[in-house]
C-alpha cells in the first residue's frame, strides 16, 4: 500500500531508483522477527480462549451448559462466594496497599524504605504455595493465631479459622497486596508533597487535604489497581483449595472438580467463560475510565 | 488557621494512618517470619513456639529423596520455559519497536493479556487445547505452558527497556561503519543485556513457582516442586516444607533483587 | 521562483572557486504518507566547505540530512559523494561522520572506546588506533577524560566526544544535526568557536542543520535557507543577510522589515522607481507593480537621505541593548517597523516620541511580494 503511494508521488517519466537503503527495518524482516511470538500467542492465548468459548456452546448440552452452570446450586454458590470474596480482597488489598505505598512515598530513611519494600515483595518471593502453607499453619486450630487469641483471653475455645472464607480472604489479600502497591505507587510518587502542605496551609484539615488534593491525583492508579486485583482474584485456585477447603468452594475449585472428578468439561468451560467475561468486563471498564496506559503502568 | 475540631480530626487521621501502616507491615511480615522460625525447629510435629532448635528439616530435604526429584524437574522446566520465553520475545520486541509494524500495539497487548486472565479459566482453556494436542502430562507441554505464562512479564520488562535505548545509538554505530546486525548486537542488545537477564530471571521464578497449570496440565506423572508442596499440604503436612519454603524464599528474593538491580543498571 | 534563484547560485562557483564538489545532490524528493517534505532539492557542497541547512521545524532540513546519511530513502533524485552514487549504500558504506543533537554516545563504553568505534569498524591496528584516539581527544581538549563513561560528562563535554568520534576516521563528509541544541547559551558560543577551530584545522566538509540563525551566521561558509521542502535561498551568509532573495529569507534570516510598495518604470532612465506612500526613490529592480521592500533594522537611521526610503512614525517601545537601541514604531502609511539605532545617537526615542527614519536605496532589497 505504501509502495503504491510512493509510486504515485514519483513524477512520470523518471525512473524510480531501485531499493534505496533505509534505517527502518524492512517490513518483511520485522514480520519475520515478530512471527514466532505471534504464532505462540495465537496458538496458546487466542486459540484456547476461542476454543473454550466454542466448546462451552457446542459440547455437552450446547448453550444449555450455561443454564446448567447457572442453575446448579453449587456453582451459583461458588460464583457468589468468588465474587464477594474477591470484592473483599480488592478492598482490603487496596486499603492496606495504599497505606504501604503512601508510607513508601513519605519515608525518608533508606532503611525504612528498604524494609517496607521488602515486606511488600515478600509474597512474590515466598511463592504461591508457600505463602498459603504459612497461612494454613497460622490459622490452624492449634496455630499461632488461636494460641494468641486464647492467651489474650478473647476466646476460651479454639476458633475454626482455617477452611472458612476468612482464611481465603486473608491468604488472597496477602498475595494481592504487592500488585496493589505496585499499581498505586507510581501515581503516589508523582504527588507533590508541597501541594498537600499548601492546601493545609490554606486552612484545609488534613483529611480534607487528602480528599481534595491527593485523591484526584491517585484516582487513575486506584482504578487501575482495582481492576487488576479483582480480575486476578476471581481466578485464584491454590488459595481456595488450601485455605478454603471443601466448605468454601470457589469457582476455580468447582471447575477443577468438574474436570477431574465429575468429568464434566462442558460445564467447566461454561463456568470458565463466565469467569473470563467478568474479568474482561472489569478490565474493560477500567481501561475505558483511565486508558490502557494507566493499566499497563499498573502492571509494572 | 484550622479549627479545634479540625485539629482533633487531623490527629485521629494521622493516628489511623500510622496504625494502618503498622498493621499492614505486620500482616506482610508475619507469615514469612513464622515459616523461617519454624524451619529451624527440630520438633517432630509443627508447633509454635518450637521446643527444640536445629537443622534437621534442612538435612531431611536433601537426604530423604522425596524432594530432590521435584526440585530437579522444576529447575529443568523453569530453565527451558525462561529460555523459550526469551527466544519468542526478544526478536519480537525488537521487530515491533524498530520496524514500525502496523498492529504492534495490538500484538503487545495480546501477549500481555494472559497476565490479567483469571488463571483458573485460562487453565481450563489450556486443558482443552492440550487434551486435543495430546500434551497433557508431557514435559514439553508443561514447558510450553510455563513459557507462555512468563511471556507477559518478559514483554513488559524488555519493551520498557528497549524504549530507553534510543535508536540514534544504532544509527550512530551504522554511520561509523557498523552493519545493522553489528550495531544491534554490539550496541542495542548489549544495552539490553541486563533487561534480558532480568526478564529471564522473572520468567524462571514465575515458572518455578507455578502451581495451577501444572495441576491442570501435568497429569499424574509430572510433579514439580510447587505441585509436591501443594499435594503434601493438602494430604498431611511434612514439616520439612518449612525448610524448603525458607530456602525458596531466600533464593527467589536473591534472584529477583538481582534482576531488579540489573534492570536499574540500564539507565 | 525562489528555488530557481537558489539553484542558480548553488551551481555557480562559490567564493572558494575552484574547489571540487564533494556532495552532489539533484532533484531529491521525499514524501511521508502523501505529504511531500522535500520538493526537489539541488545542492552542491564543495570540498572543505561548511554548509548550513537553516530552516524552521518542518521545513525538511532534518529529512534531507537523514537522507544524505542513509537513514531514510528518497523517492527520486540523485545523490553522489565524491562522484559515486550513494543512494543505494547503507550508512556504513557511505563513509560519513554524524553528530546527533542528543550526542548518541554509547553509554556502556568509555570515552576512548566511543572515539575508537569507527576505527575498530575499519580494522585499524591497535597502536595506530590508540594514537589516533589520543590525538582526537587532544584536539577537543579532553585527553584527561578518556576513561570516563559518557554519563559522567557534562553536555558540552559529551558533544566534544561526539565530534571527536565522528571525525576520528576522517569521513568524507561530516553531518551535524542541531548539535548545539541541547546546550545553554554560553556553552553554545564556546562550542561554536571550537567548531570553527576544528573545521579550520581539519578542513572536513560539513553539512550542519540548525534552526538558529545566529549559529548559522557564525559558522557557515554558505547557508541554505529551507522553506517547506525547498531552498528559499542558498548563498554566503553576508550575501543572504544583506540581499535576501525572498521575503521568507528576509523575515526568517535577515530579521528585515517588510514594507509593501509599488514599483514602476522610471521614464527618465532604464531603472525603476519605488513608491511607499508619498515617498519615491529609484531602485535597481526588474519587478513592476506590487513589491515588498526588505529593510534591515540597522539600515534605518534617524536622518533624511536624498535617494532612499523615509518614514515618519511614533515610537511604541524602546529597548536598550548595550551599544544599540531597538526601537519599535508605528509608521504612517507603512505599519509597524523595527529599527536598530546606535545608543550614542542623540535624539528622543522614548515611547510617544515622533521620529523620522531613513534607509539608503542601496540598503533596500526589492522583492516579489
Amino acid at each position: 500500500m505504501s509502495a503504491a503511494m510512493q509510486q504515485a508521488t514519483v513524477p512520470a517519466g523518471r525512473a524510480r531508483p531501485g531499493k534505496t537503503w533505509s534505517a527502518q527495518l524492512s517490513r518483511r524482516t520485522a514480520v519475520l522477527m515478530v512471527a514466532p511470538l505471534v504464532l505462540a500467542v495465537l496458538l496458546l492465548v487466542v486459540y484456547p480462549i476461542f476454543k473454550l468459548l466454542y466448546d462451552s456452546l457446542t459440547q455437552g448440552d450446547g448453550p444449555g451448559n450455561y443454564v446448567e452452570a447457572v442453575s446448579s446450586k453449587a456453582i451459583r454458590r461458588a460464583f457468589v462466594l468468588t465474587l464477594l470474596n474477591s470484592a473483599a480482597v480488592t478492598v482490603l488489598s487496596l486499603g492496606l496497599g495504599a497505606v504501604l505505598a503512601w508510607t513508601l512515598r513519605l519515608a525518608r530513611r533508606r532503611l525504612v524504605t528498604a524494609l517496607v519494600w521488602a515486606v511488600v515483595l515478600l509474597p512474590f518471593w515466598m511463592g504461591v504455595v508457600v505463602k498459603n502453607y504459612a497461612f494454613a499453619l497460622l490459622l490452624a486450630r492449634d496455630g499461632l493465631v488461636n494460641t494468641a487469641l486464647r492467651a489474650l483471653g478473647i476466646v476460651d475455645e479454639p476458633v475454626q479459622l482455617l477452611y472458612t472464607p476468612w482464611a481465603v480472604i486473608a491468604g488472597m489479600t496477602y498475595t494481592m497486596i504487592p500488585y496493589a502497591v505496585l499499581a498505586l505507587y507510581p501515581s503516589m510518587s508523582a504527588v507533590d508533597l508541597e501541594l498537600l502542605n499548601a492546601s493545609q496551609g490554606l486552612g484545609a484539615s488534613r483529611s480534607r487535604a487528602f480528599r481534595s488534593v491527593l485523591l484526584p491525583l491517585v484516582l487513575p492508579g486506584v482504578i487501575a489497581a482495582t481492576a487488576i486485583v479483582f480480575a486476578i482474584s476471581i481466578g485464584f485456585y491454590v488459595t481456595p483449595v488450601l485455605l478454603g477447603g471443601a466448605q468454601t468452594p470457589f469457582i476455580a475449585t468447582v471447575v477443577g472438580d468438574d474436570i477431574f472428578t465429575f468429568f464434566n468439561y462442558p460445564r467447566a468451560a461454561a463456568a470458565s467463560v463466565l469467569l473470563l467475561a467478568i474479568a474482561l468486563a472489569a478490565i474493560g471498564t477500567a481501561a475505558k475510565a483511565v486508558g490502557f496506559k494507566s493499566l499497563r503502568g499498573g502492571l509494572g | 488557621m484550622t479549627t479545634r475540631s479540625g485539629k482533633v480530626g487531623d490527629r485521629l487521621f494521622s493516628l489511623a494512618g500510622r496504625v494502618g501502616a503498622v498493621v499492614a507491615f505486620t500482616f506482610m511480615a508475619a507469615p514469612a517470619l513464622f515459616i523461617v522460625v519454624l524451619s529451624f525447629s527440630n520438633d517432630k510435629f509443627i508447633g509454635f513456639p518450637p521446643k527444640t532448635w536445629g537443622l534437621d528439616r534442612y538435612t531431611s530435604v536433601f537426604t530423604s529423596g522425596t524432594w530432590l526429584d521435584p526440585i530437579s524437574l522444576s529447575l529443568q522446566v523453569a530453565a527451558l520455559a525462561a529460555l523459550l520465553a526469551l527466544v519468542l520475545v526478544v526478536p519480537a520486541v525488537l521487530g515491533m519497536k524498530r520496524g514500525m509494524l502496523p498492529g504492534a500495539g495490538l500484538i503487545e497487548a495480546t501477549a500481555i493479556a494472559p497476565m490479567l486472565f483469571p488463571i483458573a479459566a485460562y487453565a481450563v482453556a489450556m486443558y482443552a487445547v492440550f487434551a486435543e494436542a495430546g500434551l497433557i502430562g508431557t514435559f514439553h507441554g508443561i514447558v510450553l505452558s510455563h513459557a507462555i505464562h512468563a511471556v507477559p512479564l518478559v514483554v513488559i520488562v524488555l519493551s520498557t527497556a528497549l524504549d530507553r535505548v534510543r535508536p540514534e545509538l544504532e544509527l550512530a554505530a551504522m554511520t561509523m561503519g557498523a552493519s545493522r546486525a553489528r550495531a544491534w548486537v554490539g550496541i542495542t542488545l548489549r544495552l539490553l543485556t541486563p533487561a534480558v537477564l532480568g526478564g529471564a530471571t522473572l520468567a524462571f521464578v514465575s515458572s518455578f513457582d507455578e502451581a495451577v497449570f501444572i495441576t491442570f496440565l501435568g497429569g499424574p506423572g509430572l510433579v514439580t516442586l510447587p505441585k509436591m508442596i501443594f499435594d503434601s499440604v493438602q494430604y498431611g503436612v511434612d514439616p520439612s516444607i518449612t525448610a524448603i519454603a525458607t530456602i525458596l524464599m531466600v533464593v527467589t528474593a536473591g534472584l529477583m533483587l538481582g534482576a531488579t538491580q540489573l534492570r536499574k543498571d540500564v539507565r | 521562483m525562489t528555488t530557481v534563484a537558489g539553484v542558480e547560485r548553488g551551481t555557480q562557483p562559490t567564493p572558494d572557486g575552484a574547489r571540487s564538489v564533494a556532495l552532489h545532490v539533484r532533484s531529491i524528493r521525499k514524501s511521508f504518507a502523501n505529504q511531500e517534505v522535500l520538493r526537489g532539492i539541488d545542492l552542491d557542497v564543495h570540498e572543505g566547505e561548511f554548509l548550513t541547512l537553516l530552516g524552521p521545524s518542518g521545513s525538511g532540513k532534518t529529512t534531507l540530512l537523514r537522507i544524505i546519511a542513509g537513514f531514510e530513502s528518497h523517492d527520486s533524485g540523485e545523490m553522489r559523494l565524491q562522484g559515486n552514487d550513494i543512494s543505494r549504500l547503507s550508512p556504513a558504506q557511505r563513509d560519513l561522520g554524524m553528530v546527533f543533537q542528543q550526542y548518541a554516545l554509547f553509554p556502556h563504553m568509555t570515552v576512548a572506546d566511543n572515539v575508537a568505534y569507527g576505527l575498530k569498524m575499519r580494522r585499524w591496528d591497535s597502536a595506530k588506533l590508540r594514537a589516533r584516539v589520543e590525538q582526537m581527544l587532544e584536539m577537543v581538549g579532553l585527553p584527561h577524560l578518556a576513561d570516563r563513561k559518557p554519563r559522567q560528562l557534562s553536555g558540552g563535554q559529551q558533544q566534544r566526544v561526539a565530534l571527536a568520534r565522528a571525525l576520528a576516521y576522517e569521513p568524507k563528509l561530516l553531518l551535524m544535526d542541531e548539535p548545539l541544541g541541547a546546550l545553554d547559551k554560553n556553552l553554545r558560543l564556546q562550542m561554536e568557536e571550537e567548531l570553527r577551530r576544528v573545521h579550520r584545522q581539519l578542513g572536513t566538509t560539513v553539512i550542519y542543520v540548525t534552526h538558529d540563525q545566529e549559529e548559522a551566521l557564525a559558522l557557515s561558509d554558505r547557508i541554505a535557507v529551507m522553506q517547506e521542502g525547498r531552498f528559499a535561498g542558498l548563498d554566503t551568509p553576508t550575501a543572504l543577510y544583506q540581499r535576501p532573495p525572498s521575503t521568507f529569507v528576509a523575515r526568517f534570516f535577515s530579521n528585515a522589515n517588510l514594507i509593501p510598495a509599488t514599483a514602476s518604470s522610471d521614464p527618465g532612465s532604464e531603472g525603476a522607481v519605488v513608491e511607499v506612500g508619498d515617498c519615491r526613490f529609484p531602485a535597481a529592480t526588474d519587478l513592476r507593480g506590487d513589491v515588498m521592500l526588505a529593510v534591515r533594522p540597522r539600515s534605518l537611521r534617524p536622518e533624511t537621505v536624498a535617494d532612499g526610503l523615509t518614514i515618519h512614525g511614533t515610537v511604541i517601545d524602546s529597548l536598550l541593548m548595550g551599544d544599540d537601541r531597538q526601537v519599535r514604531l508605528e509608521a504612517a502609511g507603512v505599519g509597524p517597523v523595527v529599527a536598530r539605532i546606535s545608543a550614542a545617537q542623540p535624539g528622543e526615542f522614548e515611547p510617544g516620541a515622533t521620529v523620522t527614519l531613513s534607509a539608503a536605496s542601496h540598503d533596500i532589497t526589492v522583492l516579489a511580494p
